[in-house]
């Protein structure tokens, strides 16, 4: 089943950064996502209007394999930037940063406050729970793999399959 | 692609395309034909593409899908001839392995104290997301550069550990220098915990012995209580592995090197980002074996706390301790000639064989123990290394996956699980009960099978097979 990314919370709508600035609404959240199968690991995909959604739906996606988030309330904060020659691999960057420093904070981010993408560069205000309060929904994943990656053009804006390691 | 059967146990993906070497995977039928469902043999394919890869993509009987490698992979490529290394064909888990303690103890001794052992045991082994290592952050720039020499002057483990475990419990090269800030920060604090996934700590009794040699050697006797663990090398492992990905892909181009599968992302063993990928993972190893040997003194001290013994009195010593995700350089014959060469072993166990000078002189007369632990509820056996091992001297490491966890999860939820365990004679401490249903024993494929496959195929030959009694769960 895709669970569908809501537009906004709070009647706030998400916005993108240039240079830590504020610089407008985009509509970077109407993404959803499903969980697929696989032998051995856990794979999503992922739907997004933009790149900066996929960035969006797939951190949700991520955090939500490992927690219950139904009544998370995000109130933690971190700037996280990547750098990237490829989509696919700002993409697997991106999940792969928010999973490290989430066992560093033991912080669940798994709400994308702001994102930007630029060129080769994806730079983003995450916010999140504390991993402690959360309830378990799944395995705790080990990391992002590139394995299969592709990120395609589809009807509703772009599509991306991700493997975790768990 | 083609398969085909060349020898019991034992088939062929004929070259084809950008295959450097065929293809080989050692299973019986029933196996293969698991295998055939879903991208595993595409997998040993794209690995036959790897530069300076030898003799064969194999993979071995508990083979199924990964990521970039096949889960049960081992490819050897030729390190003087441009041979690559891939991060990708030694997992993040970097060192996840196992190992064994048999004890003075018998099935009849942990019945009499079944519920103090499982709650000592519940109680000192950390798991899951939760930090609550055993080891102070203080012990970890020892514990990467010496492993579990390390932890053992610490004051952790009894000596003549090192002896039984896989390179003395310490890969070469050891310098905590060559580990990321953020690998140390997200492992730092791990040292001495479990994990969660398929990662557990059982009790487990002998119930069949098959070669009595061996088993003596090892210290096994029908009837004798033994504690296994599975763990790797935490946050540390996974975070070297994403890091040395991203540098490994980048520099794929400047060598000319083009793979099937990002995930696959390699260089020559003799490159500067090759000896520093090799060096952060045998730095991560040394983490992992030391974990190993930190849990395994807690899970001591817990039995004989359970007991109200002192821990000498439990007998626990070490059978041995073998890693089955690691990429080493080993030397073998090729092609009639003695070559340098990069074993990576993706969910595969090295297994030494009878009279080998790496193994300690009690162990040289009958081979190396082989660890392949069953599903959770199943059994486990230890097997034992064989001459003329056809694969690079490896043999398989567990039952293989047979179920998505999402399959798994609609099967039956976590509690009956546990009640079905309990039922069995299976007592269990789970991180959490809601997981248990993910690794139950129907998601995973039949470990005797597998077994029965290293046998046939001569990749390591049984000595005893060991029934679950209790297990703790991340």
């Amino acid at each position: 089943m895709m669970v569908p990314i809501e537009a906004s919370r709070s009647g706030r709508g998400r916005r993108t950064l240039a240079r830590g600035r504020r610089v407008g609404h985009t509509a970077v959240m109407d993404g959803r996502f499903e969980v697929l199968d696989h032998t051995a690991d856990t794979a999503v995909r992922v739907e997004a209007p933009s790149m900066e959604g996929l960035l969006v739906v797939s951190a949700r996606a991520m955090f939500s394999l490992m927690f219950d988030l139904a009544s998370a309330r995000p109130v933690s904060s971190r700037t996280v930037r990547v750098e990237a020659p490829t989509s696919e691999e700002l993409l697997v960057d991106w999940l792969s940063s928010l999973l490290s420093w989430s066992e560093i904070d033991r912080v669940a981010y798994f709400d994308v406050a702001a994102v930007e993408v630029s060129g080769t560069e994806a730079r983003g205000e995450v916010r999140g729970a504390p991993v402690d309060s959360l309830a378990v929904a799944g395995p705790p994943i080990k990391a992002v793999t590139y394995h299969g990656l592709q990120i395609r053009h589809a009807a509703s804006g772009w599509e991306a399959t991700i493997v975790f390691d768990v | 692609m083609e398969l085909r059967q060349v020898d019991p146990g034992v088939w062929e993906i004929p070259r084809e395309g950008a295959m450097r070497v065929p293809g080989r995977v050692f299973a019986t039928e029933d196996l293969i034909a698991a295998a055939r469902d879903d991208q595993a043999l595409r997998q040993v394919v794209n690995v036959a593409t790897l530069p300076g890869i030898v003799v064969a993509s194999m993979a071995m009987p508990d083979i199924h899908w990964g990521y970039g490698f096949p889960i049960g992979g081992v490819a050897a490529t030729d390190v003087e001839a441009g041979g690559v290394i891939s991060p990708g064909g030694v997992g993040f888990d970097i060192c996840c392995g196992v190992r064994l303690l048999t004890s003075a103890l018998t099935a009849e001794d942990f019945e009499r104290h079944r519920t103090a052992i499982m709650d000592q045991l519940d109680r000192a082994i950390p798991r899951g997301l939760g930090e609550g290592a055993i080891a102070g952050k203080a012990l970890l720039a020892d514990v990467l550069e010496r492993g579990a020499e390390a932890a053992l002057d610490a004051g952790f483990g009894t000596p003549g550990d090192l002896e039984r475990c896989e390179e003395r419990g310490r890969s070469p090269g050891g310098d905590p220098g060559v580990i990321s800030e953020l690998a140390l920060r997200r492992g730092g604090r791990q040292l001495g915990s479990l994990g969660a996934g398929n990662h557990f700590l059982e009790v487990q009794i002998v119930d069949s012995v098959h070669d009595e040699t061996a088993a003596e050697a090892f210290g096994l006797a029908e009837g004798t209580m033994c504690v296994m663990i599975h763990c790797g090398s935490r946050g540390l492992g996974h975070q070297t592995c994403t890091d040395h990905l991203k540098v490994l892909g980048a520099a794929m181009a400047r060598h000319g090197i083009d793979v099937p599968d990002r995930q696959l992302a390699c260089v020559p063993v003799r490159s500067p980002e090759g000896e520093r990928y090799l060096s952060a993972m045998n730095t991560s190893a040394n983490f992992a074996w030391a974990n190993r040997h930190i849990l395994a003194h807690a899970a001591r001290e817990a039995v004989a706390k359970a007991l109200g013994v002192d821990p000498e009195a439990t007998g626990m010593k070490l059978v041995y301790d073998v890693a089955h995700n690691l990429a080493k350089l080993e030397r073998h014959v090729v092609d009639g000639a003695e070559r340098l060469v990069c074993v990576h072993r993706k969910g595969a166990t090295r297994a030494l064989p009878p009279g080998h000078p790496d193994l300690p002189a009690d162990l040289r007369p009958v081979g190396q123990p082989v660890l392949i632990p069953g599903s959770m509820g199943t059994a486990s056996w230890v097997l034992a290394g064989q001459p003329d091992n056809p694969a690079f001297r490896s043999a398989a490491h567990g039952a293989g996956r047979l179920m998505s966890r999402k399959r798994a999860l609609k099967v039956s939820p976590g509690r009956e699980v546990r009640d079905e365990l309990e039922a069995r004679g299976i007592s269990v401490r789970p991180g959490s009960t809601k997981l248990l249903s993910e690794e139950a024993p129907y998601a995973y494929k039949d470990v005797d099978a597998v077994v029965e496959t290293c046998r046939l195929a001569g990749l390591a030959r049984p000595v005893a097979r060991l029934r679950p009694v209790g297990v703790v769960k991340g």
